[in-house]
C-alpha cells in the first residue's frame, strides 16, 4: 500500500489532492482516496478501542471505523462528535471515516511542488505524513492515510 | 453375507463420492480445456489436468475400473511430457482433449450405474503411447494429421447426460446477496419503526407484502446457502472402515437423512465432533466380534447417524449398540478429579452421571489409544458446538448401547440476541449464551459478595464470577466509578464455563445480523463483530467466550484436570496441589513447576550411591522426601511422586498421598524458614505448609554441580498485587542470597522507590505495568533519577507476546512467573548491568 501512495505521488504530471483543516491546521490527502464526505449523526464508541478511534457508523448498511484526525494528530485533542464533518476514505481493503474541521477544494500539484522528506523538515507530524505540498509559498502537510488508519491497540486493553 | 452386503454398499458410497468428485473438477477443468487449447504452454492448466488425470488413474485401480484406469494411465504419460517441458503439437493437444472426453464418456456411463462400459480404447491408447515413445513429431504423426486424429478421437456419440438443473455459484456471490437481503431486512425494521411512530394507515397493507417479501427472500438467499450434510457424511464410511481394521472391530455405518440442509459454515463445525463421536463409537461402545457373539448381538455392531429438520434446528443423532457408557468406571474417575464424593456420585442419577464425560479431562479409557481416550475429548466437542449456539446431550442403555444428541441452529448469520444497556453504551448479546437471567437489587442484594477484589454471584448453591459490564467496557480507566444503576445479571455460559455479568437494563430482545467488525478491531476479544439495529444505529456484539477471557477465566484446554465441573476461578488463581506426607500438617506446592504425578510402590525406589532415584523412561531421577525424612520401610508402601521439572532438571518429590488440586488465591503468612517451606497458608479452611518446589530443584542441583552460584547479589523490589505470588518469589530470591522488598500496589512501590534508592531491578506484575500505557515506567524513572532499576515483567507466560508487550509498556523484558531460568537470566543482566555501571563511573 505504501508504495501505491508512492506511485501516486510521483507518477504523471498532476496530482489531485483534497484539502481539509484539523487542529487549526491545512492538511491535503490524495483525491483519489477520499470516497465522499458526510455529516456525522450519529456513531457507537468501541470501548477498549485506540483513543483516535472515535466509534463505528452506519454507512449505507455498512459497519466503518470513524478516526478523528485531531485526536490522531494529538491523541489528546478533544475528540469531534457527532455533527462533524468527515471523509470516507477507501484504501480498497478498508474503508473508514475521518472525521475533521473542514473540507476544502481540491487542488492540483505536479512533482516539483511536492517534498517527500517531511522528516527532514522537522516537521512535528511527519511520521503521519507522506510528504509536503508547496503553494504559494505554504507548506502543506500531505497525509499519510495508511498511516493514519493504522490502529494501534492501547496496552490496557487486554 | 450380511458383511458382504455392506461391502458392496461401501464401494457403492466411495464410488459415488469418486465421481461426484472428478465430476466437479472435470467440470472446473472445462474452462481450462478451451484455454489449453488456445494456448497448450499454459504450465498452470497443464499441470491442473495432470493432477486430474493422476488422482483419477490412483482411484480406478482401488475401483476396480480397468478401462477407465488404462485411458487415464496413458493421458498421464502424455500429459506428463507436456509439463515437463515438451512443446505440444496440435496432434499431441488433439490427444489430450480426446483421452479426457473419453474418461467423460466413461464417468457418465459409471454415473448412470450400469458399471464401467463396454468399448474398446486401444486406438486411442496406441495413438497416445506412439506420440510419446517415439516423440513428437515422428513418422507416424506425419501421416496423421490432427484433422484425422481428430475425426477418429473427436467428441462422438456421447451417452445421454444427466441433465444439469443446477449452477455453480461462488460463496462470495452468496455473501453479498446474504449482506444485501440483511440491509433489506433492517430497512424493513427501520421502516416499520417509522410507520408505527406517525400511525398512517395507507402505510399499513405495503408494509406488510414488504414485510412477508422480505422474509421469503430471507429464507430464499438462507436455503441458497444450505448444504446437503451429504457431503460430510460421504467420508465417515472410510473412517468407520479404518477404525474397525485398525481396531479388530466390526461395524456398519449407517446413515439417515443425508438430504437434511445446513449452513455451510455450520456443515465445516460439525466435521469434527461427529468424526470424533464415530471414534468414540467405535472405540469405546461397540464390543469386539467375540464379545458381541457371546452376548448374543450380531457380530457385526452398527453406528447410526441420523439426521433431521426440528423445529428451526438440526438435530444429528450417533447412537451406537454397543455396551453403552460404564456409569461406574465414569463414578470412579468422577471421584477421582473430585466431582464429588463418593456417597453424592453414587445418589446422582444414572443420566446426570452421563453429563460427566463433558468435562474437561474427562477419560474412562483404562489405555490410551491413538484412537481415542487421550481426554482432549468431550468437553472440547461440546464447547464447539455451544459456540455456535447448539446443544449436545447423551444417553446410554448398559448393554445396548449408547446415543450422543447435537442439535444445532440452522443457520449463524441471523441470530436473536438481547439488546444490552450498560452505562452510557449499548451491546447486542446472542440469546443462546445466556443461560438465566437474575433481577438484583445493587443496593442490598446478598447474593452478590465481593471477594478478595473480585465480584461473586451466588445463585442457589452455586458461587458464579461475575463482572459489571460497564466496568469491563470502560477499560478499568476508572475503577473508582459511582454505582451503576445495575439491575440485571445475565449468567452466561462459554464453553464448560458459567459466569455472570452485570448489567442495567435490557432494553429489547432482536433478531440481529452479525457483521464482521473492521479489521483494525480485530483484536477486541470482548466482541464477535457488530451489527445495525432497526433505528440505524450500529451496536457491537459481545462474545460471550471474549468475557469469560476478560474475567481471566482459563479457556477449557481439556488436557488439564480441574477439579469441579464449573469450578469458580478467581481472576488470577495460583493452581495448587495438596497432599498429605507424614503426620504433620497438609503440604501444598503450586503446580507449575509439577510435570507429571506418578504413583509408585516404595519398592521402586532404588539406592545408589547412597542416593534414592528412580527408574522413568530410561532416565535416573533422584527421588527427595519432605524435609529429608527417610523413606518408608516397606517396599510395598504405595507413594505418590511428583516429579518437579525445570529446565533440564528433573527431581522427584515422594510423598505419601495426594489430596487434590485447586485453584486458590492463597495469602502465605509466614515465609522463608530456608528449608524449602515458603511459608503457611490457609487453603479451604485447612493450614497448611507451602513448599517451595525450586529448594528440591536445586538440592540436586547443587550435588551435581558444587559450589555456589556466581551470581551477584542484587537489590530487588517485587511489586505484585497477589500475596502469594509476592511471598513465594520473595522467599525464593532471598534463599539465593539476593536483598528483596515488596510491594502491593503501584503506589506502594512508588513510595518505597522515592524512599529508598538503589534498586537493581524491579520485578513487576505484567498486568500492572501494563496499565495506563506506560505510564508506570516513566513514574518509575522519576521516582529512582539516579540508579535505573532493570524493570523486569512477569507473567503466567513469559512468552514472546509478554515480552513484547512488556517491551511497549516501557519494560526491559518480561519472564515466566515460575520460569527460574529466565528469572536468573534477567538478575544477571541486572547485575551486570551494575558492574558496567560501576566502571563507567
Amino acid at each position: 500500500m505504501n508504495t501505491l501512495l508512492a506511485t501516486a505521488i510521483h507518477s504523471s504530471e498532476r496530482h489531485a489532492y483534497l484539502t481539509l483543516r484539523s487542529l487549526g491546521q491545512s492538511f491535503v490527502l490524495p483525491v483519489v482516496f477520499a470516497q465522499s464526505a458526510f455529516r456525522l449523526e450519529a456513531f457507537t464508541r468501541v470501548p477498549l478501542a485506540p483513543r483516535h478511534l472515535i466509534g463505528l457508523a452506519n454507512l449505507r448498511g455498512r459497519i466503518i471505523p470513524v478516526a478523528c484526525l485531531a485526536r490522531r494528530l494529538e491523541p489528546t485533542a478533544q475528540a469531534r462528535g457527532s455533527g462533524s464533518l468527515a471523509i470516507v476514505v477507501d484504501l480498497g481493503v478498508e474503508t473508514f471515516a475521518l472525521a475533521v474541521d473542514e473540507i476544502g477544494d481540491v487542488v492540483y500539484a505536479g512533482d516539483m511542488e511536492i517534498l517527500t522528506q517531511p522528516a527532514q523538515l522537522g516537521l512535528k507530524y511527519a511520521g503521519l505524513l507522506t510528504g509536503v505540498l508547496q503553494r504559494d509559498g505554504d507548506l502543506i502537510p500531505i497525509l499519510d492515510m495508511i498511516k493514519i488508519l493504522e490502529f494501534r491497540r492501547r496496552p490496557d486493553a487486554a | 453375507m450380511d458383511q458382504a452386503a455392506s461391502g458392496l454398499e461401501v464401494m457403492d458410497e466411495i464410488l459415488k463420492d469418486f465421481l461426484t468428485e472428478t465430476g466437479e473438477q472435470l467440470e472446473s477443468i472445462g474452462a481450462q480445456l478451451v484455454r489449453f487449447e488456445q494456448d497448450p504452454s499454459d504450465a498452470r492448466i497443464i499441470s491442473n489436468i495432470f493432477r486430474l488425470v493422476h488422482a483419477i488413474k490412483g482411484t480406478c485401480g482401488f475401483l476396480n475400473l480397468p478401462r477407465l484406469e488404462k485411458v487415464a494411465h496413458a493421458a498421464e504419460a502424455l500429459i506428463g511430457r507436456l509439463r515437463d517441458g515438451d512443446p505440444p503439437s496440435g496432434e499431441v493437444v488433439t490427444l489430450v482433449l480426446a483421452a479426457v472426453d473419453r474418461i467423460k464418456q466413461i464417468l457418465s456411463a459409471l454415473a448412470l450405474g450400469a458399471g464401467e462400459p463396454e468399448g474398446d480404447d486401444a486406438r486411442l491408447i496406441a495413438a497416445i503411447e506412439a506420440i510419446s515413445e517415439k516423440g513428437w513429431g515422428s513418422a507416424l504423426i506425419a501421416t496423421t494429421s490432427a484433422a484425422s486424429l481428430d475425426a477418429e478421437f473427436g467428441p462422438g456419440p456421447t451417452p445421454p447426460e444427466r441433465r444439469l438443473d443446477t449452477v455453480r455459484v461462488s460463496v462470495k456471490t452468496l455473501e453479498r446477496m446474504m449482506s444485501l437481503v440483511s440491509e433489506l431486512v433492517l430497512t424493513r425494521n427501520q421502516l416499520a419503526d417509522v410507520a408505527r411512530a406517525i400511525d398512517i394507515e395507507a402505510l399499513e397493507s405495503p408494509l406488510q407484502r414488504l414485510s412477508n417479501v422480505t422474509a421469503d427472500l430471507q429464507n430464499g438467499v438462507l436455503a441458497a446457502r444450505m448444504q446437503p450434510i451429504e457431503r460430510l457424511f460421504a467420508n465417515f464410511h472410510r473412517l468407520v472402515r479404518d477404525l474397525t481394521t485398525d481396531l479388530g472391530k466390526k461395524a456398519e455405518l449407517v446413515l439417515r437423512g443425508g438430504g437434511t440442509e445446513l449452513d455451510r459454515q455450520l456443515i465445516e463445525v460439525v466435521r469434527d465432533p461427529l468424526t470424533h463421536m464415530i471414534r468414540n463409537a467405535i472405540d469405546h461402545g461397540i464390543e469386539p466380534p467375540q464379545e458381541r457373539l457371546a452376548l448374543g448381538k450380531p457380530e457385526i455392531g452398527v453406528v447410526r447417524i441420523t439426521a433431521r429438520h426440528q423445529a428451526g434446528h438440526v438435530t444429528i443423532e450417533v447412537a451406537d449398540d454397543g455396551r453403552g457408557l460404564d456409569i461406574a468406571s465414569i463414578r470412579d474417575r468422577a471421584f477421582a478429579l473430585g466431582l464429588g464424593s463418593r456417597d453424592e456420585l453414587l445418589k446422582l442419577p444414572e443420566a446426570d452421571l452421563c453429563r460427566y464425560i463433558f468435562a474437561p479431562g474427562f477419560t474412562t479409557a483404562q489405555r490410551v489409544t491413538n484412537i481415542s481416550g487421550r481426554g482432549v475429548g468431550l468437553d472440547i466437542v461440546r464447547a464447539n458446538i455451544e459456540e455456535i449456539g447448539g446443544s449436545i446431550s447423551l444417553t446410554s442403555r448398559a448393554g445396548h448401547g449408547a446415543k450422543i444428541l447435537l442439535r444445532i441452529p440452522l443457520t449463524l448469520a441471523i441470530v436473536p440476541a438481547l439488546i444490552i444497556d450498560a452505562g452510557r453504551d449499548r451491546f447486542a448479546l446472542p440469546q443462546h449464551s445466556v443461560e438465566e437471567i437474575v433481577e438484583i437489587d445493587r443496593s442490598g442484594d446478598d447474593r452478590l459478595a465481593e471477594l478478595q477484589g473480585a465480584v461473586v454471584l451466588r445463585l442457589g448453591d452455586d458461587v458464579v464470577p461475575t463482572v459489571e459490564l460497564r466496568r469491563l467496557t470502560s477499560g478499568g480507566v476508572n475503577p473508582t466509578a459511582e454505582l451503576s444503576p445495575v439491575r440485571l445479571a445475565l449468567r452466561i455460559r462459554a464453553g464448560a464455563r458459567s459466569f455472570a455479568v452485570l448489567v442495567d437494563d435490557i432494553a429489547d430482545v432482536q433478531e440481529i445480523v452479525l457483521k464482521p467488525l473492521p479489521s483494525q478491531l480485530g483484536d477486541l476479544t470482548l466482541f464477535s463483530g457488530g451489527t445495525i439495529l432497526g433505528d440505524g444505529s450500529v451496536v457491537l456484539v459481545l462474545d460471550p467466550a471474549g468475557l469469560g477471557a476478560a474475567l481471566g477465566l482459563p479457556k477449557s484446554d481439556g488436557a488439564r484436570v480441574t477439579p469441579q465441573l464449573e469450578a469458580w476461578t478467581p481472576p488470577s488463581p495460583a493452581k495448587v496441589i495438596l497432599f498429605r506426607d507424614g503426620a504433620t500438617a497438609i503440604k501444598a506446592l503450586p503446580l507449575s513447576p509439577v510435570a507429571r504425578i506418578q504413583t509408585i510402590t516404595a519398592g521402586d525406589i532404588e539406592i545408589a550411591d547412597g542416593s534414592a532415584v528412580l527408574r522413568i523412561q530410561g532416565r535416573l531421577v533422584p527421588i527427595l522426601r519432605v524435609c529429608h525424612e527417610p523413606l518408608p520401610s516397606s517396599p510395598y508402601r504405595s507413594l505418590a511422586v511428583l516429579l518437579l521439572q525445570e529446565a533440564n532438571e528433573v527431581v522427584g518429590l515422594a510423598v505419601d498421598e495426594i489430596i487434590d488440586i485447586v485453584d486458590e488465591d492463597m495469602n502465605v503468612e509466614i515465609s522463608g524458614r530456608g528449608d524449602g517451606v515458603l511459608g503457611i497458608a490457609t487453603i479451604r479452611g485447612e493450614t497448611v505448609e507451602v513448599l517451595d518446589a525450586f529448594y528440591y530443584i536445586d538440592a540436586v542441583r547443587q550435588n551435581r554441580r558444587p559450589g555456589p552460584s556466581a551470581q551477584r547479589r542484587v537489590k530487588i523490589l517485587i511489586a505484585d498485587g497477589s500475596g502469594f505470588y509476592r511471598e513465594m518469589l520473595g522467599g525464593m530470591l532471598r534463599e539465593a542470597g539476593h536483598v528483596v522488598d515488596v510491594a502491593g500496589s503501584v503506589a506502594e512501590t512508588l513510595a518505597i522507590l522515592t524512599r529508598a534508592q538503589g534498586y537493581d531491578a524491579l520485578l513487576v506484575d505484567l498486568e500492572l505495568a501494563c496499565k495506563a500505557d506506560g505510564e508506570f515506567a516513566r513514574q518509575i524513572n522519576i521516582a529512582s533519577p539516579k540508579v535505573k532499576p532493570l524493570l523486569i515483567g512477569m507473567d503466567d507466560r513469559g512468552d514472546e507476546a509478554a515480552r513484547t508487550r512488556a517491551r511497549a509498556a516501557g519494560l526491559a523484558d518480561a519472564v515466566g512467573r515460575f520460569d527460574r531460568t529466565a528469572l536468573r537470566n534477567a538478575l544477571l543482566r541486572a547485575s551486570a548491568e551494575i558492574t558496567i555501571d560501576g566502571v563507567a563511573a
